[in-house]
Formats: C-alpha cells, structure tokens, sequence
C-alpha cells in the first residue's frame, strides 16, 4: 500500500509540488501568528518597561511588601512576615536583582546633647538598611559598630544630603522622648559616619532613595536586636519593608497572565492584603494585557481569510489530483477494494505530506515572522528591525493544527470520490454540472449578508468609537462582512463572466475569426471549468486592492493625524519663572512672568523657523454671566504660517488667507467653527475672553474655522453604561502681540520647523545646560512609534504577507489550470491544425481564453477591490484609530503599490503565456491527432 | 477518369529514433489518384498508411520524395500556404472524435466554412450539408450527445462543406459497427458523385474494399 502510494506520487509530481507549496504555506503562516505574537508582544512589553524608566526615571519592577506595626499591636510579626514574604517571591518565579530589606523606628522627637542655633529637638526617624555599608563611601567618620558603645549609645550615620538638609553633624548625640530601650532606660543615638551612595544608578537604591534624606542608620543587626523580636516589637511603632527589585526583561509573555493571577492571589492572602506596596509594573503589566488582548484579536481576524483562501487551495489542488485519479480509483473499487481501503490510501497520502511540509514551514514560519517583525508599510520592510524569534508550545501547536486542518482539506473530497466505480465513472464523465455555490446562490446570500452587515455597522458608527475607546479589538463582525462582501462579489462577478461574454459573443460572432470565434465559445461552454481560477483571480485582485487601502490608510492617517495634532515638527515649552508666591504673599501684586531667551532657537542649525505659540488651555470666554471654557491660541502669523502644515481643502477659505487677515488685523481673532454655531457668532462681533491668568482680552471675529493646526474639535466621553459622548471643544485663535500688549508676555510654547528630523536642534539642546524644559514633543519620534506600534506594524505585515500568498497561490492555481486545460486539449488543438489552422492563430485562441478569464477576473476584482474598500475601510479605519481622528478620514491608495499589483499580476499572467505558448510550439499535429487513435 | 489530381512520387519518411537508426514508416511509395474518385489506401496497423496519408494532405512532409497536389509539388511550399491549402481544397475526416466537443453539430460544420473564409450562404450550406448526411434533424445537438455513427457523419458533413478538391479520410470506419460502417462507405460515394470530389481514405478492414473505385495496398511501408 505504502509503496503504491509513493509510486503514485512520483507519478504526479507538478501536483505534490502544488500540494506541499500549499501545505508548507498554511502552516508557515499559522506558526508564524503564535510567533509574531510572542517576539512582537515581548518587544512591546519591553519597550513600555523601558518607556516608564525612561520617562519616570525609576526601575519599574519592585515587588514590595511593607509591615506597619504600632506600639501594642498583635498584628504578624516581622519575622513570620520576612518568611512569607520570601516564600512569595518565590511562588511568583521572578528574576530578583536585588533584594532589600528596611526597618524603621517612626521618627519622634529627640533632645541633641550638644544644642546648635537653638533647636534643641529635632524629629527623628531611625533607620536601617540591607547590606547598606557595602553601596556606600564614608565621607567622614567610620561606620557605626552593630554593638552599642560603652554609654550605650546607638551608633548611626547619616547621608551627606540628611547632613545638611536636617543639620546633623558628626558626634551628634541625640536622645529619644518617647521611645524607651527595652530595659527602660532612655535611647540614645549617636551620630559616627557621613557617607554617600558609592553609585547612585545601583538598583539597590530604586527602594530606598527616599530615605536617605530623612533617616539615620544603624547596621541592620543592631536593629533587630534592639527592636525586634517577640515581646521586644509590640513597644514600638515599627515599620519594615521587603523590597524585591527584579528583572522585566526577563519576563516572557508567556508568563505575564499566571504572573497577575499569582500577583491577585498573593493580594488575598491577609497578610499581604494592605501591605503590598504599589509599584509601576502592576499598572503596566494589565495595561500591556489589554492592549494584547485587543491586538490579538485583530491579527487574528485579520489572517482567517488567508488561511481560508490557503484552504480552499489545497481542497482544490487535491480535488483536482482525484479527478486525475478517478480512472485509478474506479479501477481499484472494481477490483475488490474497499471504500475504506481507498480512504485509508489517501490519508497515509495526506498525513506524510503534511508531515513533510511540517519540516519547511517551521523555518518559513520564523522567516514569515521575521518579515512581520520588519513591515514598514503595504509590501515595505525594513531589515534593520527584526524581531528575536522564539519557538514555544503553542508554535507547535498551531503547527500541529496546521497539519490537522490540511490533511482534513486534502482527505476529505476523498470521499466523494471513494465511492465511484468504472460504470457511474463513465456516465458522470459527459454531464456538465452546474456549480453547486451557482445553484444555492451562494454569492447573492454572502452579498447579502455582507450588505446587512455593512449597513447595521454603519447605523452603529459613534458605537463602534465607543468599544474602541473601551479597549475592546475590531469586532470580528465588520471584518467578516468585508470579507464575505469580497467573496460573495468575487462569486458575483464570476457568475456574471459567462452572461458577459454570451453577449459579446452574440454580437460579435458573425464577423469573429475562426480563433476567436473557438476561444469565446470554448469558455462559455467550458466555463464552469474556469470558475474556481477565475474566483481566486478576482479574489487576488480585490484582497491585493482592499489590503493595500487598508495598510497605507490606517498608517497615513495616524500619521497625518499626529502631525495635525501636533502643529509644528517640533514643540517645545521651557520652564517659565513667575511671580506668583509674591503675588500670593502680597495680592496688590501683578502677576509677571520672565520670559526665556528666544533667539537662541533661531540661530539652532537645521531649524528651518521657530515661532512663539500660545497655547492657554484655561482659558474662557466671557459673556457676562457665561462662561465657556474653551483653547486660546496666540500666534504670530508668518511664523505659524511658516512652521505648520494645513491643506487648503479643509478650510473654507485658503489657509494663507486666514493668515493674511490675522496679520494685518492686531485685533482680529478667529473661531473654531463649532463655537460659532453654539453662540451664533458673525464676522464682525467682539468676543471677549479670559486667559488662564483671568486677564480679559477683546477681540473681534474675522474668520471661522473647521481644522486648525493642533485643534482637536472634540473629545470623547464614554459614560459608565458605555456610550459614547462627543464632548465640543472650542478654539479662538489671537496674535499673539495683542495678548502681550493687553495681558502682559504670557508663557508661550516654541514651535520649530526642522530638517533631518531635529538632528542638528537635539544636538544643540545636548550642549545646553541652563535650558530647563518642561515639555518637548517631537513629530518624527511619534511617526516611528506609531510604524513600530505593534498594531500597526502586524496589521501591515499580516496583511503585506496574505497578499504575497494569495498572489503566489494565485500564480500556481492559474499555470496549473491553463497547463492541465491544454494538455486535455491537445487533440482539439491538433484538429484545429489539420483543418488549416496557424500556430498564430491557436496562440491567438489561448490569448483570447486569457482575454476571457483572465482580463476579465483582473477586472472585476479591480472593481471589487475598490468598492470593498470604499465601503468598508472607513469602518475598518476606526477600530485603529477612533478616538485620535480629528482629520475627515482619506482613504489611500497609492498608485505605486496599484501599479506594483497590476505589475506582478501581469508578469503572472505573462508567465503563464509564455509556458503556454512554449507547449504550443512544441505541438506536434499527427502526434497529437495520434492520440485520437489510441 | 479524368484528371490526376494527387500524385506522389518515391516519398519516403522516416522518424528519428534515440540511439537507433531511423525508423522508416514510408519507403519509396509512388501513386497517382485521379480526380473525382473514392481511392482507398488499404493495409494493416503499422504499414504507413496513416502516414502517407498525412503527407498526401499537407499535414506532415515527406524525408524524400514529392507530393504533387493538383499539380503543384506542395512539398516545396510554405507552412503558411499549405495551411491555407488544407483550409480551403482539403476536408479531413478522423478515426475518431474529431469533432470540436463544445460545439454543437450545426456549428462544426459551419466552422470548416468560418475556417475557409466562407461567408456568403453558411447557414444554407451547413443545412444542406448535414442533410446530406442524414442528420437534417439534429443539427443543433452537441457531439456527446449522439452516437459515434452520427459523429462520424458529422465530420464528413464539415469535411465536405467548405467544397474541397480531395477530402482525406483515416480509418472513418474503425470505430463503428459493420452496418454503420457501410453507411460511411455509400454516403462516401454519393458525395462523390454529387459535389465532384476525390476522397481518399485509409481502412485495415478489407469487407469495405469494393466501395473503392482505386484499391492501393501498403504492406510493410510499401506499396504492393
């Protein structure tokens, strides 16, 4: 059996070669996604660890349980609380760095035997810190000894900053009011040592950087032995704290759902129910989940069609390898074999096959995932960033899956073949079948519920913003609509091929050419033939078409967006100084603020022009007893004009013009379009407004506006029940010379437009040391998160790599096709030749036959492709970015990437043509009329 | 008998065989037929018959030798303008499905007129063709659809249409029974008679012989 089955392999190696192409294709992509996931959530998981230090400035992984014990208390002592703590360090399995451990006695007041500038009490707080002489360097004095001194002095050290900022000095003696030694007698703290932090960036001083200034230490060992312990601890109020700092980076992904669950568990546990100490990781790691979450699943919905599509490729490269067996297998059953036997034949066929292609797509898997990992754009990668790719269980069970799924595929048209013997062979061979998809209308009833769908998603509209906002993924819904709307009008349009060419054909065929005439015929009789390759043309087409739209629109967008969001390339704000604590001491005064060097930014080599904006968030308009919060922009006219970008279709009026007015006008001020409406405004009224200092300002209103750089006309509101509210926000623009001359010089942002994405400006800010800035926002570094945002990123390489796919699948479907159609046909063809027909002419035929399926199918899905994205990718659009959308949503086709489509499909189609033409040549008409004969 | 309208003269062709001396299938073959006759080229499977009766209609050439068609030597000519030869003078007739399977009876025989630039009077000549050979009532049914008899008559019916000079026949008969065959052979002669043309056709089955008015014999790649 075994050897018949690899005998009949041999024997059909163009369709094994199709089948383990298929075979290799599936399960490399399904491998890929547990893949992609793993190293691309790794990496975000990183990046947002990495991000929080960056910004914060603190380690953001320390796990810490803290123990307050008051004087009295019978609450876990900190010996049972150390052991459990440990205990659940090691249940949670993180990579501990550096483990510290703190005690403090509460600070109480204390009475300094050597009194200076006449405080003798002074609040103390003792303290004591792991393993803290070895992180240190003794400025003065020596280390405190563990044992107490022959007055009974507790020796400590303090910090060169506690030094100064609590005036202690070195010899310092102080004794406590309140706490009282064990024995009664009174504690007394003496001061030996001033040291300082060896290496501030240790990760041993993350838990306890705050304590260096406010405490004095003893060596841990003479705490515990004059503080703790059984009926020692119960005289103090005490504090200890366990601090594990670990290491994020040595999380896996994997682990971060059982490292929540075991951090909720831990939560529970009445010892640790208050005590654990809230650390940055926690917020991170449930932020992370969710975002991992909502990603998840648009990848996956994003990759269902190209599995389907890979599917239906091998049910159809194996269906058509029984057809080619059918003779084999008739002759089999009529022999005496079972039905079982031909089944079991097949499936060993199937299962070794998809064994073998396991072996293949694992390494292409990783290669697929690499290629995700480096997606820039629709059908762009980069190679400088590649993902780690890291094979865990679930690679080999989607692998395994993979092989399950594709033997299944290829098995099962098995059995409607199985039962055939040579007689019904025979009689089925001269029938020509409907298609059964034409027969149940398979296309009208996708179309329809694709259209329903279409339509109810587009009366939800504000609700889907609401679900994004919530977190929630792209409802799998909407892009299973686009998708049956893609196959239900491939279906369509394939359905439609024979009608349309019926009617050429009738109009035509009398003044047609022997060739033509033969080809039109051929496929409008033979057509059912061509159904599947024409579906899967149309389908390359329209997905190829649709994906594009999808990936450049979703990306240009965001980035448009932000760019539009943020005004200039470069915004920036300095720290500004006022006079507000005198004004506060003393309210006869005027608030003034100093305003910081500008020029400076002028003269930065690569900014191309810096310009003063204002932008006063605080500010209100002032109607008498109404009031309105609303945004006040300053600008200066020719330098806001110089540094921002803003296309003239969105505003009524040129941008320019607006511009225009604003400079020549001192007292002109413009309106957000949507205040307008809400107050009535005309040209020509006066507004009066409130800067965020409450000084009044008059303007009066010469132009409205709907877009305007860096105005975001609404934001949204998600209510506890879920739904979604646009809240208006308002905007009136000013210059900013006539705020100055009414309200005094008012803090300003610096907004710059650089080349070289700033190169030469953070380069200049890198040589500044007095510039103090509170904020600084920075157009290119927000393009490059939002093309390496996970999101994005996979959606354009899942969607980079389903096309490549399709196209390849699509390629070797149609010279599979075409090969097989004319090998059947080579007696015809001989025919053709004896009746006087020329090579040209039969390479005429074939040519029209493409005409007719091919142009065609490359047509229709052009047509489908674009209306699948016009209608849906709106709608897709959304769920990546709802909420940040300020612009009117265009959608992007690049005709690069259309000519790119149209390129590789022709030079598919030419490919083909060329092998086609190579068997027409090569044509022999008495050996092919030969085979008549036989 | 009138004129001699196919002659050929020593023909002789042999086929290329991988590490072996050519194979000869034809071997000095010489024979005039004269216009307006039925000849029939008699021998058994694997004499050469086939063969010389593709290089009598233009569909293969000769190693050696000269084919005269009508009087010109065709072995001198062009592919392009032998391939207008056999579309417009020559009509063929196959063994077995020669007919265009996605095409119905009607449209077959209205291709060999499309095929020789026919254009005025197609569908009257179509008609009258497969009238002729008794097919008058189901013209419009597709080659599947009827017996291997009636295909056969259908492919004569096309041989015939466009009007050639010589209509080439191979093995018309093998595949159909006795009686049927018989059908063939006198629907062969009344064409004959009828529309003036010469019909040489090839037959291993020796009951058919005295249809023919010229009786050739091949045996062992030659003449006998």
């Amino acid at each position: 059996m075994f050897s018949l089955m690899l005998h009949k392999l041999l024997h059909k190696k163009w369709m094994v070669l199709c089948l383990l192409i298929g075979n290799v294709l599936l399960i490399a992509v399904a491998v890929s996604f547990p893949l992609y996931r793993v190293s691309s959530f790794q990496k975000m998981l990183t990046d947002e660890f990495a991000q929080y230090r960056e910004q914060e400035g603190r380690w953001p992984a320390v796990f810490g349980v803290a123990l307050n014990k008051l004087k009295g208390s019978s609450a876990t002592g900190f010996a049972v609380m150390e052991q459990e703590t440990d205990e659940a360090v090691e249940e949670l399995g993180i990579d501990v760095l550096e483990r510290v451990t703190t005690y403090r006695l509460s600070a109480q007041k204390t009475e300094a035997t050597v009194v200076r500038d006449d405080e003798s009490i002074k609040r103390i707080t003792l303290g004591a810190i792991s393993d803290l002489e070895n992180h240190i360097e003794l400025l003065y004095g020596r280390l405190p000894e563990t044992e107490r001194d022959a007055q009974g002095h507790l020796e400590v050290m303090v910090s060169d900053v506690a030094m100064m900022e609590q005036d202690i000095l070195i010899e310092d003696e102080y004794t406590y009011q309140l706490w009282k030694n064990t024995d009664g007698s009174p504690l007394t703290l003496k001061v030996v040592g001033i040291f300082r932090p060896l290496d501030e960036t240790e990760l041993f001083w993350e838990p306890v950087e705050e304590d260096l200034a406010k405490q004095v230490f003893v060596p841990v060992k003479a705490f515990r032995e004059s503080f703790l312990g059984e009926g020692v601890e119960e005289q103090f109020n005490l504090h200890g704290n366990w601090s594990y700092v670990w290491d994020y980076e040595s999380i896996q992904v994997e682990e971060v759902s059982r490292l929540m669950r075991s951090m909720e568990r831990l939560g529970r546990k009445t010892d640790f129910k208050d005590n654990i100490v809230e650390s940055a990781y926690q917020q991170i790691l449930s932020d992370y989940s969710g975002k991992a979450k909502r990603i998840e699943a648009t990848l996956v919905i994003l990759q269902v069609p190209v599995l389907l599509l890979l599917c239906a490729f091998l049910y159809m490269i194996a269906g058509q390898m029984l057809q080619m067996e059918r003779n084999e297998i008739s002759l089999l059953r009529s022999r005496g074999a079972s039905k079982g036997q031909i089944f079991g034949l097949y499936l060993m066929q199937s299962v070794l096959l998809g064994l073998v292609s396991l072996v293949a797509g694992l390494p292409l898997g990783a290669l697929f995932c690499k290629m995700l990992g480096s997606a820039t754009a629709f059908l762009e990668f980069s190679a400088t960033r590649s993902l780690a790719v890291r094979f865990t269980t679930d690679v080999i069970l989607y692998g395994a899956g993979a092989v399950l799924l594709s033997v299944v595929v290829t098995t099962l048209p098995v059995l409607f073949y199985s039962g055939i013997s040579i007689v019904n062979l025979k009689q089925s061979r001269s029938r020509q079948k409907k298609s059964w998809w034409k027969k149940c209308y398979l296309d009208v009833i996708l179309l329809a519920i694709s259209l329903y769908g279409f339509y109810s998603f587009r009366r939800l509209g504000e609700r889907m913003v609401g679900d994004v906002l919530s977190g929630n993924s792209l409802d799998p819904l909407l892009y299973v609509s686009f998708s049956l709307f893609i196959l239900g009008a491939g279906l369509f349009c394939a359905r439609l091929q024979p009608l349309v060419l019926r009617g050429v054909f009738a109009l035509g065929k009398k003044r047609m050419k022997p060739s033509t005439y033969v080809s039109m015929l051929g496929t409008i009789r033979t057509g059912a033939r061509q159904e599947f390759i024409i579906v899967f043309l149309i389908l390359t087409v329209s997905i190829g078409i649709s994906n594009t739209t999808i990936a450049r629109t979703i990306v240009l967008n965001a980035l448009n967006n932000t760019r539009h969001v943020m005004g200039a390339d470069i915004t920036l704000k300095e720290k500004w100084n006022n006079n507000r604590a005198s004004v506060r001491q003393n309210p006869s005064l005027k608030l003034t603020y100093t305003e910081p060097d500008f020029a400076k930014y002028e003269t930065i080599p690569g900014v191309v022009t810096a310009t003063k904006v204002i932008r006063d968030t605080d500010a209100v308009m002032n109607e008498g007893a109404e009031r309105m919060k609303l945004t006040l922009m300053g600008i200066r006219a020719k330098g806001f004009f110089d540094v921002t970008k803003m296309s003239d279709e969105l505003l009524p009026y040129s941008y320019a013009e607006y511009l225009n007015v604003m400079a020549q006008e001192p007292e002109a001020v413009l309106v957000s379009e949507n205040f307008m409406r809400k107050k009535n405004y005309h040209l020509g009224d006066s507004i009066v407004f409130e800067n965020g200092d409450g000084k009044t300002t008059v303007g009066y209103i010469y132009g409205f506006f709907p877009y305007w750089p860096s105005y975001e006309p609404y934001s949204y509101l998600i209510g506890e029940d879920g739904n979604v509210e646009t809240v208006d926000q308002y905007m009136i623009v000013a210059n900013l010379s006539y705020l100055n001359e009414k309200n005094g010089v008012y803090p300003y942002e610096v907004w710059l437009d650089v080349e070289d994405d700033g190169a030469g400006f953070y380069q200049w800010l890198e040589e500044q040391e007095q510039i103090a800035l509170t904020s600084l926002e920075d157009m290119a570094a927000k393009e490059e998160r939002i093309i390496r945002d996970t999101m994005f990123q996979g959606t354009n390489g899942i969607l980079s790599m389903s096309f490549m796919i399709i196209l390849l699948l699509c390629s070797v479907g149609y010279l599979i096709y075409w090969i097989m159609s004319i090998r059947s046909r080579e007696l015809l063809f001989g025919v053709l030749r004896a009746m006087g027909m020329r090579k040209g002419e039969i390479t005429w035929l074939l040519m029209m036959e493409q005409i007719c399926s091919g142009l065609y199918a490359v047509a229709a899905g052009g047509l489908v492709g674009v209306l699948a994205s016009r209608m849906f990718v709106p709608m897709i659009q959304q769920a990546y970015a709802a909420s940040e959308q300020v612009l009117p949503l265009q959608l992007i086709t690049k005709a690069g990437d259309m000519i790119q489509l149209f390129a590789i499909i022709g030079l598919v189609l030419a490919c083909c043509l060329l092998v086609l033409g190579r068997i027409v040549t090569k044509l022999n008409i008495s050996s092919a009329l030969k085979l008549g004969e036989d | 008998m009138g004129d001699i309208i196919l002659q050929a003269i020593d023909v002789v062709r042999t086929f290329p065989v991988a590490g072996a001396e050519d194979f000869v299938a034809v071997d000095k073959v010489s024979l005039e037929i004269p216009k307006g006759c039925l000849a029939i080229l008699k021998g058994r499977s694997g004499s050469g018959k086939t063969t010389l009766l593709n290089m009598l209609g233009a569909l293969d050439l000769p190693t050696k030798g000269a084919v005269f068609c009508m009087g010109e030597d065709i072995t001198m000519w062009s592919e392009a303008r032998r391939e207008k030869l056999r579309r417009k003078k020559i009509g063929f007739v196959f063994q077995s499905v020669s007919l265009i399977p996605m095409m119905t009876a009607y449209e077959n025989v209205e291709f060999a007129l499309r095929m020789a630039d026919i254009k005025d009077g197609r569908a009257e000549r179509v008609e009258e063709c497969l009238k002729m050979v008794g097919l008058g009532g189901r013209m419009h049914h597709m080659p599947q659809e009827m017996s291997g008899g009636e295909q056969q008559r259908v492919a004569i019916a096309r041989a015939v249409a466009h009007r050639p000079g010589i209509i080439f026949a191979d093995e018309p008969t093998a595949e159909l029974d006795s009686a049927t065959a018989l059908g063939v052979m006198k629907l062969f002669q009344e064409m004959v008679e009828r529309e003036q043309v010469t019909i040489v056709m090839t037959t291993h089955d020796t009951s058919l012989m005295g249809a023919g008015d010229i009786v050739y014999e091949l045996e062992d790649r030659k003449l006998i």
